[in-house]
């Protein structure tokens, strides 16, 4: 692959405004998707989330190089990178909830276990809508989110991207799930 | 900037207040939960809304340990994984590449592909990882696969070929567009025929498949897909056989329960055990039989609308397959005996006593479709018919049916559809009925009568043996009447609207405004109604409720149809039959076409230049080009005719301008038709200022838009020819009163005016759509071949209103699109560009150039009743209203001192101008003259009932002719039924 190529060159270039970086960057991502999933699926034990942690923490490392990127740009590329991945997660969620809709296949309900665990991590389309009604009230508590659910950044690493303590950070993320798991159940305030 | 929790005292007004919500959450969560409530109840200080709002965030703590742990890419690498979805998107597999995932399960996924040799979609099943391991299975369902790919069959999900991805066997298969019969029932239950149709072309599937000895073993609705032509196709043909044996992980029955167990066991892994034959149930092996078992649970269940078996869990669901037996009441009572038998002898628990041959099934569905014959006739004077002719026909005079036992014996046998003999009746009406629309049950008609004394329509509705109509007031005006589906109201259009009234009269209510154009409706069964906006363009929709009004057919309007009009919906409320094309005789696919609201595709059913009819039987009605109304049976799901076509009326009124025949059909099958073909006569007809009658010009026929001869020798009339299905300008000669035809295009032409020099005739043709041609007809006062016409050009309808003086200028009716109302425009000859005159959408039309050219006369709808206005000319600088209390139809008088117009009662009005200035206009008090019974208006193109000879003494009036004796309704009990077996109407055996 040529180092221009790779996710992080491509976000940087979508950082400097060219709007086409996107477009390659999102096979890239999706591939590394596959590649978890495959990976996910011939996991020894099931459920074992140790193992998954791992494995998730090893794509993010592969999708977005931070060491290649300079300490100046760092707060800029993380935030870079968690709106690249929100959106290309969130599209492709969409793309697949599109699919169960339309065509012309008769679908076979997934199984109840998939439903179950459904609940647990939402639909990234709906949570991406409820995130949207986050940002206009709280749009720090916002960007807490999209950097640690979608860019996948520690605490420090946030608080590093936002220029705020790691305590705010973690006051904001406890907060702002509160505020999602109210917006995500429909609960009147 | 923090505030101190504790430290305030006044409530915030801003119950959303981030930071105060924030800080009271965040401090609450730091104490004990006991303590939290007395916190919160001080800290808020008797703000109950900030009280509701930190409590509503704070219900939620308990979970916000185990939310969005993950990060999103393990959330959706899960789901990949999970559902193994997505996992091939964007791959290239032989010369397929996969574009997207249509479903994924327990049987793999299946995607959407694009076959790059051969061009099109397919789609590709790719089976579980998991089954690879069992080299038995795969090397039987590799087998299965080869026979299945080798067989084609029109009802058969086809088999293209077979790919291996990654060493996993994935089937490349026919992508059939359209929608799951599960999806189709979901709506309700079907139509006996229809559910019939559809029986037989999956008894077909079974029968070719079940002949290779291929057993489908999961046949259920959601593997039938009615496809976008209507074609029923059977997918996933032998593929459960794949999971057939000893399968412990299906990945959709939960293994934990006993009964699941026996359901895994059997191969029972697609989802729902409802269709499960069983025998399959207990674990035994399915045959063909087991495939008859769930061919009848998929008949009843369209029959019923509902499932057969149902239970809340899958043990519920196998108990009640055992145990239980279907709820024959619900079959609806139209249900035909062989139907009945079939499904009897499909659902026999005991397979030995089970129907076992799908050709079998076939043939009890062939007898079910076919009509009765032979049967013993019902009470009443009847007699059969024997190839639909005349002279076979029963009639009752109408002074018996007008009796009361007459009439309820007539509504009686309209419930009964599966009568054997077609019964005709004539209903005596009063007037002339036209734009007739019968009720789904066959008990109501309403239709629309002129008033005797405005030529207004009024809109009526009769009991079907009742001695005569009740009109419904306030309904002048009223056109093109419909039903609802519970026909608890009719509708009809009246003054740019859609409205609907109670058949027992009461206030109108407007669902929806609509164009002036608009007309011809129907109110399907899902609470949709399809209407023709206009007299052009695609069919729109609006939801019963006056909600969702949009273009629905536009999309499938093609660049050489000019309309969609005429709607009627099936049985299911989703599929409507309508007639599109093109008003020249050269439209070629100008017929009538199926549609549906989902699908948004249309498909051809047969030439015809009228409004359908349809009969939930399958019968398709029509006026055809001998102008006799005919029935053909009609496959509803594919669109194809089938059998014979049949002569239902001899005779039917017919109006050549809107391609529109006077007969109506219930879905019991009633038909009632007005067989009067002379319908909407008028004649023109000399009156003096006083209403005194002078005498008529030319003969009474189907005419409109008389237009004086500047020289007041000759009169233009457009007149329809219903013989030729035509419309075409004639000029008729006062003097010698002699008709000449002007036109002799086989497109409709309409809407003469006169060039103020006396030598061209501007009219409107539809041959190409949407153009005036302006034709030098004359030379030497005679009419003389027609030479090199003018076209005008827009995209729009255009009618001709009035020549400028100088004649190089025509005014012109501008028909707007979609929702835009009609707008008077200038054309210059030559000039493509026409000068749009007025802006405001306000439905200007009957443009009158005064004399000297300055001023210009129009009616339009802006003060929301019809008004005649005056604004100077070209410029159309101020505005003027002359008409009061609503006018139509401007006229000047040759010297510009006097404007003619007929008000809202149709009576002629003159009112007194006076011009000063070039822009000083004043008006006197409107004079009434005398009522003018003008034709009521049928086409858009019917814009001018009359005109004034230069003096202002004489108008030439387009009066309306009551037909002279009134022809009573013609009504057709069970129109449908058929004759003797073997009859040509029987559905053809495929």
């Amino acid at each position: 692959m040529e180092p221009r190529e790779t996710p992080t060159a491509l976000l940087l270039a979508w950082g400097r405004g060219e709007a086409d970086a996107f477009d390659r960057l999102v096979p890239l991502v999706h591939a590394e998707l596959r590649r978890l999933a495959v990976r996910y699926m011939s996991r020894e034990r099931p459920g074992h989330t140790l193992q998954a942690t791992a494995l998730v923490n090893e794509a993010y490392l592969r999708l977005i190089e931070i060491n290649h990127v300079s300490w100046q740009n760092r707060a800029h590329f993380f935030a870079l990178s968690a709106r690249a991945m929100r959106r290309i997660l969130v599209d492709s969620a969409r793309a697949r909830n599109n699919d169960k809709r339309g065509g012309g296949i008769p679908k076979v309900p997934l199984d109840d276990a998939l439903r179950e665990a459904s609940l647990v991590d939402p639909d990234l389309v709906t949570l991406d809508e409820a995130l949207s009604r986050l940002e206009t009230c709280h749009p720090r508590k916002g960007h807490v989110v999209e950097l640690r659910y979608f860019g996948g950044l520690s605490v420090e690493e946030t608080a590093e991207a936002l220029h705020v303590s790691p305590d705010t950070v973690k006051r904001d993320w406890r907060f702002a799930k509160l505020w999602l798991l109210r917006a995500l159940n429909g609960d009147a305030p | 900037m923090r505030r101190d929790i504790e430290g305030h005292g006044t409530p915030s007004d801003d119950p959303y207040e981030p930071d105060r919500v924030e800080q009271i959450c965040h401090a609450a969560l730091a104490l004990e939960p006991a303590n939290r409530a007395a916190f919160i109840a001080e800290a808020c200080a008797g703000d109950e809304r900030l009280r509701r709002e930190v409590e509503s965030l704070l219900r939620h703590e308990s979970n916000v340990d185990g939310f969005l742990v993950e990060p999103a890419l393990l959330t959706a690498a899960q789901r990949i994984a999970e559902g193994s979805e997505h996992a091939l998107i964007g791959r290239q597999i032989g010369v397929y590449h996969i574009h997207s995932l249509l479903g994924a399960g327990g049987m793999g996924e299946v995607y959407r592909a694009r076959d790059s040799a051969l061009g099109r979609d397919v789609a590709i099943k790719v089976l579980p990882r998991l089954f690879v391991t069992e080299p038995d299975r795969v090397t039987r369902f590799m087998r299965e696969a080869r026979v299945l790919a080798a067989l084609t069959h029109p009802h058969i999900g086809a088999i293209y070929g077979l790919e291996h991805v990654d060493g996993v066997p994935a089937l490349v298969l026919e992508l059939v567009e359209g929608e799951t019969l599960a999806a189709h029932i979901k709506r309700g239950p079907l139509a006996p025929t229809e559910a019939l149709m559809i029986a037989r072309q999956v008894a077909d599937a079974l029968d070719a498949a079940h002949e290779r000895g291929i057993v489908h073993r999961d046949l259920k609705p959601a593997n039938i897909m009615i496809a976008a032509d209507g074609t029923a196709r059977v997918l996933d043909f032998g593929l459960a056989s794949m999971a057939a044996g000893n399968v412990p992980h299906g990945g959709l029955t939960p293994p934990h329960s006993a009964v699941s167990t026996v359901a895994s066991r059997v191969g029972a892994v697609l989802g729902t055990p409802a269709y499960m034959s069983p025998e399959q149930a207990v674990g035994g092996v399915a045959d063909r039989r087991s495939d008859l078992w769930a061919f009848g649970v998929v008949l009843l269940e369209m029959l019923t609308g509902r499932p057969v078996f149902a239970g809340d869990t899958d043990e519920q669901l196998l108990a009640a397959v055992l145990n239980d037996d279907p709820d024959w009441s619900r079959l609806p009572a139209a249900t035909p005996l062989a139907a009945r038998r079939l499904l009897r002898r499909c659902l026999q628990r005991d397979r030995k006593r089970r129907l076992d041959s799908a050709s079998a099934a076939r043939l009890e569905i062939d007898d079910a479709l076919a009509p009765p014959g032979g049967e013993a006739g019902e009470a009443g004077v009847v007699v059969p018919v024997q190839g639909w002719s005349r002279s076979h026909k029963a009639w009752i005079a109408a002074a018996v049916l007008a009796s009361v036992a007459a009439g309820a014996a007539a509504v009686g046998m309209i419930g009964r559809p599966e009568a054997t003999y077609v019964k005709h009746f004539a209903i005596p009406v009063r007037g002339e009925v036209s734009q007739l629309a019968l009720s789904s049950d066959g008990a109501l008609l309403a239709f629309v009568m002129p008033d005797v004394d405005t030529g207004r329509h009024v809109l009526h509705v009769q009991a079907i043996g009742a001695p005569r109509a009740t009109a419904l007031t306030g309904t002048e005006g009223a056109s093109f009447p419909f039903w609802s589906p519970d026909n608890a109201y009719v509708g009809f259009f009246k003054d740019r609207k859609l409205m609907k009234v109670r058949p027992s009269g009461g206030a109108a209510q407007t669902i929806v405004e609509v164009t002036d154009t608009a007309r011809g409706a129907s109110w399907g069964s899902r609470n949709v109604i399809v209407y023709s906006q206009r007299s052009g363009g695609p069919l729109w929709r609006v939801n019963a409720d006056g909600t969702g009004a949009a273009a629905l057919t536009d999309t499938l309007l093609t660049p050489d149809e000019q309309s969609h009009r005429w709607p009627v919906f099936l049985p299911d409320g989703d599929r409507f039959v309508f007639w599109g094309g093109h008003f020249s005789k050269d439209g070629e696919r100008s017929g009538i076409y199926l549609s549906s609201l989902s699908m948004r595709q249309k498909v051809f059913i047969v030439a015809a230049r009228s409004n359908p009819g349809f009969a939930s039987d399958g019968k398709l009605f029509y006026v055809d080009e001998a102008g006799q109304l005919v029935m053909h049976a009609f496959d509803s799901t594919s669109g194809r005719l089938e059998g014979d076509v049949r002569v239902v009326s001899a005779a039917v009124g017919f109006q050549a301008a809107l391609y529109w025949g006077a007969f109506t059909v219930s879905a019991t099958g009633a038909v009632v038709v007005n067989p009067s073909t002379a319908t909407s006569q008028s004649v023109l007809t000399w009156y003096d200022r006083s209403g005194n009658e002078l005498g008529t010009a030319g003969r009474p026929g189907v005419m409109f838009n008389p237009s004086l001869s500047p020289d007041g020798r000759r009169v233009a009339v457009d007149i329809s020819d219903a013989k030729a299905s035509n419309v075409d300008v004639w000029v008729i000669d006062l003097q010698g009163d002699t008709a000449g035809r002007f036109t002799f295009d086989p497109a409709e032409e309409a809407t003469p005016v006169w060039s103020p020099d006396g030598g061209r005739i501007a009219y409107q043709s539809a041959d190409t759509g949407t153009k005036v041609k302006v034709t030098s007809g004359f030379e030497d006062g005679r009419i003389v071949a027609q030479r090199p016409a003018v076209s005008l050009t827009t995209g729009n309808n255009i009618y001709p209103n009035s020549w400028s003086r100088d004649g190089t200028s025509l005014l012109a009716r501008v028909e707007g699109v979609g929702l835009e109302s009609a707008h008077l425009a200038l054309f210059r000859m030559g000039d493509p560009r026409p000068t749009r005159l007025g802006t405001n959408n306000s439905n200007q039309t009957n443009g009158q150039i005064s004399p000297d050219g300055n001023w210009l006369a129009y009616a339009s709808y802006e003060s929301g009743e019809s008004s005649v206005y005056v604004t100077t000319f070209p410029g159309a600088a101020g505005k003027w209203q002359v008409s009061v209390g609503g006018g139509s139809e401007p006229r000047w008088r040759g010297d510009g001192q006097e404007i003619f117009y007929l008000d809202s009662q149709s009576v002629l009005t003159a009112v007194t101008v006076r011009i000063g200035t070039a822009v000083s206009f004043s008006s006197g008090p409107p004079r009434p003259l005398f009522r003018a019974r003008v034709r009521p208006r049928l086409s858009t193109s019917d814009l001018f009932s009359y005109d004034v000879t230069k003096d202002g003494s004489r108008f030439i009036v387009n009066r309306y002719v009551p037909p002279s004796s009134v022809a009573p309704l013609d009504i057709l009990l069970n129109a449908t039924a058929a004759e003797a077996p073997g009859s040509s109407l029987s559905p053809a055996t495929r």
